[in-house]
């Protein structure tokens, strides 16, 4: 059974050829991928042309159910990026290297789901083609966003955080584009010439380099933490009865940290297998995530616990008819399988035979984000269809053009990703053969240590910090 | 300037729903885009019903969301949307406690789509031969047929109540000065259960009516301070008060 994260005798050369090997010649399956995605895509290209020019009813958004599945799915896909910063930023500060073989990845995802999570708002728009008025520019139409408004805070939240996350998921790769660079032929290596920005490795670059990363890393955390507050805001921040709570924001800001680490389980698996990286992404590490998810599921279930609890108590009469409607009424069935996929299931990444046991960690990781994705559409949901007025109570089933979107949207979100690790290497090579490194290192220390124990003449002198 | 505002007697509202169709009239609004609604609800045996226009509110939450500044107050107190600069988010709709804005782009609440049988041209959602002529639509105000993808609310008849002289306490339709300013359903009321008028002058009937009666806002615990007061009797109530009571 192996026990070591990684392979500590691989050569580096190994690691510049297994991970650039991965960049070359797609195989039939990919191709295949990329054609589902492409499919899923088209359904949605035609259902939104289709609302365009027919007008948002044929989405079946009546009053009150106004935001449906897009603001859902919107607040799932700002979620998923949050993962990505968890690994390659959380875990960088605290020297878990153990990530650095899957952060890279992880971190294409949050800047991928950011791009995806960032449509829907303006799908859902009465006149998307005035989108850009909520952002701050002086016209002569004497338009100015209302500062007050959650909405507007949302635009500025997502953009700053898709810069930012696409500027570290670069930044990260620049030694890696190098070595790109330096095996590349065609348009290849004019493309990873002018990305690497000319590095050469030197010590200068090395430190200005450290310093930058660990500058944007401290950068992100808050960012990323406050991003999903705001789209809590969103709720929160309204009146309305079961949004007006005020763990919200944690509560989203751990649910988009579960369903993130859940689809990062998906895809470790995913390139694992089709990208054979056995080496790299290995089973202990794997452990480790599954670990990481669980703790992280847990404490969604807590905030999702005195969430009802608080409302239950709180007697406020309306929010409480919403809770009572998720548990016993339309909703019920979305609800409990919610609280199924997202509360239960999870257990199953407590027991290590499960944990090793691949197949049946990628079904339960997209069980997981099934999950996931009901927990946001139950946030949305119940509440606007159940609002302060008997009268303007309303459940009203999603049409298939709203369905269509959001089934597209995961092809999009594919095809971006596809595009990414033929184009971009999907394992960073210079932090594995770090780890590789300090992790070999630390193994002769340990042997060192042991020796002169069993010798009697007490520790070796070190230079380890 | 006056601050306008509405009493609705409940004690001598019928359920007509004179109101709903004076203002569908007045403006061309589409089948089921109620800005006047009169709801209907049982209470143990009893049906009854409720006027519901827009609340006008003082603290109105649909102004605080919007992200373009579209829906905004206007100096007489009266909450309307600017049509021009609405971008269809339909945020102000979800805040919006009292469920009185309409989007409509929506799917048809009355088969069939009327919108078919007199479609847009572009510029509006549709055009029925009887709206009102372009040259009285307000579109800052939200008066008119809308264009495609915007939210539409009541406004208090804000073409009309624009243009009452200064200083006048009510506008009544029995009174011949302020007849042509008085919002339509107000106008149409048969029983005469509706009152508007400026709720900053001490000698306004509304004032009068909300202290003798005295009147109750809808959902007054939420803190939208509605410009819309309720007046109730014995036999009838303002449904969500009691709860408001025990809740807030």
């Amino acid at each position: 059974m192996q026990t070591k994260d990684i392979n500590e005798e691989i050569k580096w050369a190994q690691i510049n050829k297994d991970v650039l090997r991965s960049m070359e010649n797609p195989r039939k399956a990919y191709w295949v991928a990329v054609g589902m995605c492409l499919a899923m895509l088209a359904c949605a290209v035609v259902a939104e042309i289709y609302q365009y020019r027919t007008g948002m009813g044929v989405a079946d958004l009546n009053w009150p159910n106004m935001w449906g599945l897009y603001i859902a799915t919107f607040i799932f896909w700002i979620g998923m990026s949050h993962s990505g910063t968890l690994l390659s930023a959380i875990l960088h500060i605290i020297h878990a290297d153990w990530r650095k073989p899957i952060y890279r990845f992880a971190e294409a995802m949050t800047t991928f789901s950011l791009m995806t999570a960032g449509l829907f708002p303006v799908i859902h728009l009465g006149r998307m083609w005035n989108m850009y008025w909520v952002l701050p520019y002086v016209s002569d139409r004497g338009i100015w966003p209302n500062f007050r408004s959650p909405l507007v805070w949302d635009a500025f939240a997502i953009f700053t955080y898709l810069t930012s996350s696409a500027l570290f998921l670069f930044i990260g790769m620049i030694p890696d584009l190098a070595i790109c660079r330096d095996n590349a032929r065609g348009w290849r290596k004019k493309l990873y010439t002018v990305l690497s920005l000319g590095w050469a490795g030197t010590d200068r670059q090395w430190r200005h380099f450290r310093k930058t990363y660990l500058l944007m890393a401290c950068f992100l955390i808050p960012l990323a933490v406050s991003v999903h507050s705001i789209v809590s805001s969103d709720f929160a921040m309204s009146i309305m009865p079961g949004w007006h709570v005020t763990t919200f924001p944690p509560y989203f800001v751990a649910g988009a940290l579960y369903s993130g680490c859940a689809a990062i389980i998906t895809l470790f698996i995913i390139l694992r297998y089709f990208f054979r990286f056995e080496e790299y992404m290995t089973i202990p590490i794997m452990e480790k995530t599954c670990k990481l998810t669980f703790a992280i599921a847990m404490v969604w279930t807590y905030l999702n616990l005195i969430e009802f609890a608080s409302t239950w108590y709180g007697h406020d009469l309306v929010a409480k008819e919403v809770l009572v409607d998720k548990f016993v009424g339309h909703w019920a069935p979305y609800f409990w399988a919610m609280l199924f996929f997202g509360s239960v299931l999870p257990f199953t990444l407590a027991f290590e035979k499960l944990r090793r046991h691949l197949p049946t960690m990628f079904v339960v990781s997209l069980f997981l984000n099934v999950g996931m994705w009901l927990e946001r559409w139950m946030i949305v949901g119940p509440t606007l269809s159940m609002a302060y007025q008997p009268f303007a109570w309303n459940f009203e089933y999603p049409s298939m053009v709203q369905w269509a979107i959001v089934f597209g949207s995961f092809g999009w979100f594919g095809l971006l990703f596809l595009v990414f690790v033929k184009i971009f290497p999907s394992v960073s090579m210079y932090e594995v053969k770090e780890m590789v490194y300090h992790r070999r290192r630390a193994h002769v220390e340990d042997q060192a240590v042991a020796f002169h124990r069993r010798a009697g003449d007490g520790q070796p002198v070190t230079d380890t910090p | 300037m006056a601050k306008w505002g509405m009493v609705i007697d409940l004690e001598k509202c019928t359920g007509c729903q004179a109101c709903s169709s004076a203002c569908q009239m007045e403006n061309t609004r589409m089948p089921g885009e109620n800005w006047q609604d009169v709801l209907f609800y049982d209470e143990g045996k009893d049906l009854k019903w409720f006027p519901r226009p827009c609340m006008h509110c003082e603290e109105p939450s649909c102004v605080t969301v919007c992200p373009t500044r579209a829906t905004y107050k206007n100096d007489d107190g009266t909450v309307t949307v600017d049509w021009n600069r609405c971008i269809g988010c339909k945020y102000c709709m979800i805040a919006c406690p009292y469920g009185v804005r309409f989007y409509m782009d929506s799917k048809p609440l009355v088969e069939p789509d009327v919108r078919t049988e007199f479609p847009g041209d572009g510029k509006h959602t549709w055009k029925p031969p009887y709206r009102q002529p372009e040259s009285q639509e307000d579109w800052t105000h939200g008066v008119g047929i809308q264009p495609a993808g915007v939210v539409s609310k009541c406004t208090f008849c804000y073409h009309r109540i624009s243009q009452a002289p200064d200083g006048v306490a009510d506008l009544d339709e029995d009174n011949p000065a302020t007849k042509e300013y008085t919002p339509a359903c107000v106008r149409t009321c048969p029983p005469k259960a509706r009152y508007f008028g400026d709720l900053d002058n001490p000698d306004s009937k509304v004032n009068q009516l909300i202290a003798e009666k005295s009147g109750t806002r809808l959902l007054d615990h939420l803190g939208n301070k509605p410009q819309v007061y309720y007046l109730a009797g014995e036999s009838t109530s303002i449904p969500g008060a009691r709860a408001s009571k025990r809740g807030g």
